[in-house]
């Protein structure tokens, strides 16, 4: 493996485990004030997963070099099911 | 003239790793959790009092310390492929067993927190919270646990490989295919961990 390739994997993997850590204390509710409104927790905590999905897909299911087709489903998906998932949860309508 | 990045890497590498099949597999049932997710959130909406209560006799640490589990592991199978892609068999062994390891710590973990919710009442028929917590979860687990077995399916294989001193395009496919399976695994969980356990 080439060492650029092998190094782009590892500071993927740290970041995703640094945005888990965020994650935990967002939800734990050590980084918020007990005034904050909770629902804004709630959508940045949606936004962390999907983007921490997208960097999984793209770097270690390597669909970033996958024919067009297959990445545009997967970015079809990573955008509808956070959305669906953000609009039930603050429901707008 | 100007040449997108786009374009060369379309000319460069773009390809199709893995099957066909095992990509409509991993997208129809990623459509599936897509759902779930959306249904968790529905019904959450419409008693946001006892999903909060109930979420907060979750442990969350659990929760934290298998998603890093399931990146950990992630990360081993990607570095695998990659030997794999340099022939390096023996290392590509070595990285699926640590992926294996970290499986396995996941279900240990989740095999403690069943049993925890399990001693103190709570279980699938306690509440809608409850029955959504022990369902997507479960069905993970499930997925999870066919992943285990493909991965030490291909340890088999890949030591195979490795007595026969190459790793053809044929063998490096079935690789990409479980690696691409695993790594579904671990985004699902990506998403069940906030929406079950953090979401306020």
């Amino acid at each position: 493996m080439t060492s650029t390739t092998h190094s782009k994997i590892t500071y993927v993997w740290l970041l995703l485990v640094a945005m888990t850590v965020l994650s935990w204390g967002l939800g734990e509710g050590f980084l918020t004030d007990a005034d904050t409104e909770s629902h804004w927790s709630g959508l940045a905590l949606m936004l962390i997963a999907f983007f921490k999905v997208r960097l999984v897909i793209l770097h270690f299911m390597e669909i970033s070099t996958a024919i067009v087709p297959l990445r545009l489903i997967f970015e079809a998906w990573v955008i509808l099911a956070c959305a669906g998932v953000l609009l039930l949860y603050f429901k707008p309508f | 003239m100007s040449v997108s990045l786009d374009t060369l890497i379309d000319k460069a590498e773009r390809h199709l790793p893995a099957e066909e099949g095992v990509w409509l597999f991993i997208i129809g049932d990623m459509i599936v959790f897509a759902v779930f997710f959306m249904v968790f959130t529905y019904y959450r909406s419409l008693d946001p009092q006892t999903f909060l209560e109930s979420q907060a006799a979750l442990n969350q640490n659990y929760g934290a310390f298998n998603t890093v589990l399931l990146l950990t592991s992630s990360w081993f199978i990607a570095l695998a492929l990659h030997a794999a892609r340099k022939s390096a068999l023996q290392v590509t062994l070595k990285l699926v067993a640590a992926a294996v390891c970290c499986g396995v710590g996941f279900v240990v973990v989740k095999y403690f927190e069943y049993g925890e919710k399990i001693q103190a009442g709570l279980v699938l028929t306690t509440n809608d919270f409850f029955m959504y917590y022990y369902v997507f979860t479960g069905v993970h687990l499930l997925h999870l646990l066919l992943g285990l077995a493909l991965l030490i399916f291909l340890s088999f294989r890949i030591k195979a490989w490795a007595a026969a001193g190459a790793c053809t395009e044929e063998n490096l496919s079935l690789l990409e295919g479980g690696a691409a399976y695993w790594h579904m695994v671990d985004l699902l969980w990506i998403v069940l961990f906030p929406l079950i356990y953090l979401m306020k």
